[in-house]
C-alpha cells in the first residue's frame, strides 16, 4: 500500500531526492516509515572515502559510517536514515 | 535473504506459539506492551498476535515518532515552509500529519517548497546545492534517527553551511515509559524493548523498569520469530519470578549501545525542560534541542515560528490508543472517518501508527479463536 500518496517506485529509494515523487525508503518489499527502527537496512559497503567517512552501499546509497569506523569493503551495516548504527554479521 | 527467511519460519514460529501457550497461567491475563511502532506494524503484518493465546493481550505503545508529534509542532512547520526563501525538508511520512489547518502535504500543494528526504544528509546536500535559500530540516524521531541528525549539523558546522538549519523535535523513549508506568489507566506485566533504539542507547536507560516498577522488559527484533521469542522471553520471565532486561536482538544490539552515537548526540543536543507529546500531554526532559554550540543551527531561533498550542480534534483517540488504554478499532472515528487516505489522527498516517497498521492487516480478522 502506498502510504504517502506518493508513487513507491520499485526500490529502497526510487525517485530523485527533494523531487516530489522521492520515497521515504523502505525494505526491499515495501514502502515505510523511516522515523523508527523498522526499516533500518542492512546493507553492504562496496566502497568507503575515509576522508570525509561516506560509504556507498548496495545500490549506490551514500552512508554515513562514522559511527561504527573502523569499516571495510564488504562489511554488512545497519543503515537508518543514511547512518550506519552498527555493524552486523 | 540473511536474517529475514529464517526468522519468517512458519514451523518455527508455531512451535514457539506452542511453547508460549505451554508457559502461561490459565486463568491469568497478561498484558505486555511493545513499545516500538516498528514492532507495531510486524506483529499486524505478520498476525503475530493470532498465534498468541487469548490471556496474552498485546498493547501499543507510544513509540511512533510521527503518532505523538503535536498539532501545534506540525503548525509551525507549515509556518516555516511558507516563508520566503525557504526550502523546507523533512522525511515522508511526516508530510500527511495533520495540523490545525492542513498538511505540509497541502502546504506544499499550496505553493511552498517542501521537498521529502531520505536522510538529513539529503537536506544538507539541497543546501550546498542552494546557497542563496535557506534549507531548514524539520527532524523527528527517537534515538534511531537522532544521530543522523547529530552527524549531519556536525558536517554543517565543519563545511560552514550557514544557509541550513533545523526544527529538533527529536524524542527519547525513556521518559514516555515512566509516565506510562505512572498512569492509573493501564496495568502492564511487561514490555517487548525498541530494538534499533537500543542500538543506540544499549540496554541500561531500560533496567530501572524492572528495577523500579518490578516489570520484565525484553529487547526484541522486528521479524516475527523476534516478537514470538520476546513474548516467550517476558512470559517466562513472569513465570520463573524473575524481573530483568534481556536482549533477545543479540544479532544487532550491543548491551552498552553505540557510545560514539551517543557521544554526538551529547555534544549536538541538550534535553529540554519539557515537551509535548500527542495524547500524553507534556513530558519532563522527553525531546531534545540543540545545545549552546549549535545554536546558530536552530531554526527555532532563525526564524519565528507560532508555537502555538493546539488542541487534539475531539473526535481523534489516539492518545487513548498511544496509551494503549483503547484498541485502535474502539475509536470512535477508526475506519471511517479516520483512514490512511484521509487521517484525523496521526496514528493513522505512518505505517507504525497502530491505526494504520491494524486498518491495513489486522480489520479483517479481529475474532480470533479463545483458547
Amino acid at each position: 500500500m502506498n502510504w504517502c500518496g506518493l508513487d513507491p517506485g520499485t526500490g529502497p529509494r526510487s525517485g530523485q531526492v527533494g523531487s516530489p515523487l522521492a520515497v521515504t525508503g523502505g525494505r526491499n518489499d515495501e514502502v515505510g516509515c523511516i522515523t523508527c527502527g523498522d526499516v533500518a537496512e542492512r546493507m553492504l559497503v562496496r566502497t568507503i572515502d575515509h576522508a570525509t567517512g561516506l560509504a556507498r552501499c548496495d545500490g549506490g546509497e551514500e552512508v554515513d559510517v562514522a559511527l561504527v569506523e573502523p569499516v571495510e569493503e564488504g562489511d554488512a551495516v545497519l543503515v537508518h536514515a543514511g547512518v550506519a548504527l552498527v555493524r552486523v554479521a | 535473504m540473511k536474517f529475514v527467511d529464517e526468522f519468517r519460519d512458519g514451523e518455527l514460529g508455531q512451535a514457539v506459539a506452542g511453547e508460549i501457550l505451554g508457559i502461561v497461567e490459565p486463568g491469568r491475563h497478561y498484558k505486555v506492551m511493545e513499545v516500538c511502532g516498528g514492532h507495531t506494524h510486524s506483529i499486524y503484518k505478520y498476525g503475530v498476535d493470532d498465534l498468541l493465546p487469548a490471556n496474552v493481550e498485546l498493547v501499543h505503545g507510544p513509540g511512533c515518532p510521527v503518532c505523538v508529534i503535536p498539532m501545534g509542532r506540525v503548525d509551525d512547520g507549515i509556518a516555516l515552509a511558507h516563508e520566503p526563501g525557504v526550502i523546507f525538508t523533512c522525511f515522508g511520512d511526516m508530510l500527511r500529519v495533520p495540523g490545525s489547518n492542513g498538511t505540509l502535504l497541502e502546504a506544499k500543494a499550496a505553493g511552498a517548497d517542501i521537498r521529502m528526504v531520505y536522510s538529513p544528509l539529503d537536506a544538507l546536500r539541497i543546501a550546498r546545492e542552494h546557497p542563496d535559500r535557506q534549507v531548514v530540516f524539520f527532524a523527528i524521531g527517537f534515538e534511531t534517527t537522532a544521530p543522523s541528525t547529530a552527524l549531519t549539523l556536525k558536517r554543517a558546522k565543519q563545511e560552514g553551511i550557514e544557509n541550513f538549519s533545523c526544527v529538533c523535535n527529536h524524542v527519547t523513549i525513556v521518559p514516555p515509559l515512566r509516565a506510562l508506568l505512572e498512569s492509573p489507566d493501564l496495568r502492564l506485566d511487561g514490555f517487548i524493548g525498541p530494538g534499533h533504539v537500543a542500538t543506540v542507547v544499549g540496554a541500561r536507560p531500560f533496567e530501572f523498569i524492572p528495577a523500579q516498577y518490578g516489570r520484565p522488559v525484553v529487547i526484541a527484533g522486528f521479524e516475527p520469530l523476534d516478537l514470538l521469542q520476546a513474548i516467550h522471553m517476558i512470559l517466562r520471565q513472569l513465570r520463573e519470578g524473575r524481573c530483568e532486561v534481556e536482549n533477545q536482538y543479540t544479532r544487532v544490539v550491543p548491551r552498552e549501545g553505540n557510545l560514539r552515537a551517543l557521544e554526538v548526540m551529547a555534544e549536538v543536543f541538550a534535553l529540554r525542560p519539557h515537551f509535548e507529546w500527542r495524547g500524553l500531554g507534556f513530558i519532563s526532559q522527553s525531546a531534545l534541542r540543540l545545545s549552546d554550540d549549535y545554536a546558530d543551527f536552530d531554526a527555532e531561533l532563525r526564524f519565528s515560528m507560532p508555537g502555538v498550542r493546539v488542541a487534539d480534534p475531539k473526535a481523534c483517540q489516539c492518545g487513548e490508543v498511544l496509551k494503549g488504554v483503547i484498541k485502535p478499532w474502539e475509536c470512535k472515528v477508526f475506519g471511517t472517518a479516520c483512514t490512511p487516505e484521509h487521517a484525523i489522527g496521526t496514528c493513522m498516517v505512518s505505517p507504525e501508527g497502530a491505526c494504520a497498521a491494524y486498518y491495513s492487516y489486522g480489520r479483517f480478522a479481529r475474532q480470533r479463536e479463545v483458547v
